[in-house]
């Protein structure tokens, strides 16, 4: 089967800006009995919170991405059926009553992961099998994190806050070449040695994990781009703040004050010849 | 000719042992009738300033420039002139010399970047201290609106070069650092003006407040600044992209300078965090918060 991608993406359709705008659950049209792998060599870890009307198409999706496979789905407060859709399509699903966080459903899935590769992605992005194999097939190639190579709408004047956090994190990095890459972004792969360096419970703040991907060695590399585009669809905002944004953002200066703990207050980048003491 | 400054006396072309060719006058502002663009002396300005203006250039080989910064730094009045060379190989001692007023402070071995600042800072002795580097020439119409921001009370008047700058996608490594530093000072007013940009002005309190020492890590200076709660403001707008000189070291991505200014800005950020002084972002992602977050992404 041919890795390449399609000539063009499908205008990404998951995340309807209100609710009511969203479509009616599509039912799930599957040929062949979906069920998990009993050894499955691809984990597909898919957090999901209210997502009916999406989350079936996006594990047909995922299950497409390797014949060894099993689909992980953490629903966690959700109350329009979601539990019940992934269930009928196979999936392995862990359900939560309560919202679990932002992020958090990374961690709970990745602790149940039976796969070697660990694929991440989310209940309102339906990408076909073709968008998300890229991803596998290079952790399976020897690449232990491999990112979306999409660094967000950089066209415009002023960059989004979340946007140029991600591009001056991999500044200080001194991984400039990843641009604004990052594993906050959905979708992307780990191998199961990332899995034992990070922890599991690391991946609910992606940014500190990706730190320390970095710093502990691991392969990352920009595999694939899966232009998630409007993954920060205009929402009303809380009082004037958009609480996302200054939870990524915070998350961001918690991996900056890591990488300068462990690499000292420059970040690893030298003085030059300046002689401080020349001044006091 | 009326010159209402109460603290120094008019020096109208005086200062220079040699005088050169009349400064250019097209972009001046009409703040005089009687110029006499061709009278063969130098322009000044008159600034109307109630304080003291402490002018520090930096300079490493810019003898071509340096002499032309100077004349238009006259303009200005200043009670003192520093020039900070700092491993000058080339003329620019005897080029700063030709300048009377000058203070010129010469350290044949290089002492690294920006420390040049933090040496004429130490020097000086003005309530306005109006920083430039020696590369650049600027008129002197254009300098005024920084000191004068001071004098109006201001404690760092910033170069806002926002308007001048590109789409995101070719903004430089520095340039990104600047805006990331000022968001999370809650800054974004700022946008992307940063005391690491020439020209600016600090007043004394903010230099005092500062430590001249930490006006050699530029960015470092900028996030205390903030912090101390000093009045920080853009106060005018000079293209300092096209007339920044080439040099080997600050072209090209991931040059020399910009790993510099990125460890800057690093320096920056960990004296930002050591204060807690992340303006909103402190505890927006602990376990409540991604809960509340996830509810409303939700729309619940």
């Amino acid at each position: 089967m041919s890795l390449k991608t399609k000539r063009s993406f499908a205008r990404r359709t998951g995340r309807p800006l209100s609710r009511k705008s969203r479509r009616p659950a599509r039912p799930a049209r599957e040929t062949s009995a979906p069920v998990n792998h009993p050894e499955p060599l691809v984990s597909v870890i898919i957090p999901a919170m209210n997502e009916a009307p999406t989350i079936a198409r996006a594990i047909a999706g995922a299950r497409g991405v390797h014949p060894r496979c099993e689909v992980i789905v953490v629903a966690n407060g959700s109350m329009d059926g979601t539990v019940e859709i992934a269930q009928s399509c196979g999936a392995r699903v862990i359900s939560y009553a309560e919202p679990l966080g932002h992020d958090v459903g990374r961690s709970i899935g990745a602790e149940v992961a039976k796969g070697e590769i660990l694929l991440f992605t989310d209940g309102d992005l339906v990408l076909s099998s073709t968008q998300l194999r890229p991803f596998v097939v290079a952790v399976s190639g020897g690449v232990d994190v491999a990112l979306n190579n999409y660094s967000g709408p950089v066209h415009r004047s002023r960059p989004h806050p979340v946007v140029l956090s991600k591009h001056v994190l991999n500044i200080i990095l001194q991984r400039p070449d990843l641009k604004g890459c990052s594993m906050t972004a959905v979708p992307h792969a780990l191998s199961r040695k990332a899995i034992q360096v990070l922890g599991s419970d690391l991946l609910s703040r992606p940014p500190v994990a990706y730190v320390h991907a970095v710093m502990e060695g691991l392969r990352v590399e920009p595999v694939h781009i899966v232009p998630v585009g409007k993954i920060n669809a205009v929402r009303r905002k809380k009082g004037g703040r958009d609480p996302l944004q200054q939870l990524v953002i915070a998350d961001h200066l918690e991996a900056i004050a890591l990488l300068l703990k462990r690499r000292g207050n420059r970040a690893g980048f030298t003085d030059g010849i300046r002689r401080r003491e020349m001044v006091r | 000719m009326s010159n209402s400054s109460k603290l120094f006396k008019p020096r109208i072309g005086k200062g220079f042992s040699k005088s050169g060719k009349s400064a250019k006058s097209s972009s001046s502002t009409p703040r005089r009738s009687s110029r006499k663009p061709k009278s063969g002396r130098s322009l000044s300005l008159i600034p109307d300033f109630r304080s003291s203006l402490s002018v520090i250039i930096s300079a490493r080989d810019e003898e071509e420039t340096l002499f032309q910064v100077l004349k238009q730094v006259m303009r200005l009045r200043p009670v003192e002139i520093i020039v900070v060379l700092n491993g000058c190989k080339d003329r620019s001692f005897q080029r700063a010399r030709l300048c009377k007023q000058a203070v010129v402070v010469h350290c044949p071995e290089s002492a690294g970047h920006d420390v040049g600042r933090a040496i004429g800072a130490k020097l000086s002795r003005g309530d306005i201290l109006l920083f430039l580097d020696g590369d650049m020439v600027i008129p002197a119409p254009q300098l005024i609106s920084f000191p004068a921001a001071i004098d109006g009370g201001g404690d760092v008047a910033l170069n806002d070069i926002d308007p001048l700058l590109p789409n995101f996608a070719q903004w430089d490594e520095v340039t990104r650092c600047k805006l990331f530093l000022n968001s999370v000072l809650g800054r974004t007013d700022l946008g992307t003006s940063s005391i690491t940009a020439v020209p600016h002005a600090l007043s004394r309190k903010a230099v005092e407040t500062i430590g001249c020492q930490h006006l050699m890590v530029p960015p470092k200076a900028h996030a205390v600044a903030i912090m101390e709660k000093l009045k920080v403001e853009k106060a005018g707008t000079v293209n300092v992209i096209t007339h920044n000189r080439q040099r080997k070291a600050n072209t090209g991505e991931g040059n020399a300078m910009a790993k510099l200014i990125s460890g800057d800005h690093a320096e920056a950020l960990h004296e930002l965090l050591a204060r807690g002084g992340s303006k909103g972002f402190e505890g927006s992602n602990g376990a409540e918060s991604r809960r509340q977050t996830a509810l409303w992404r939700n729309g619940i």
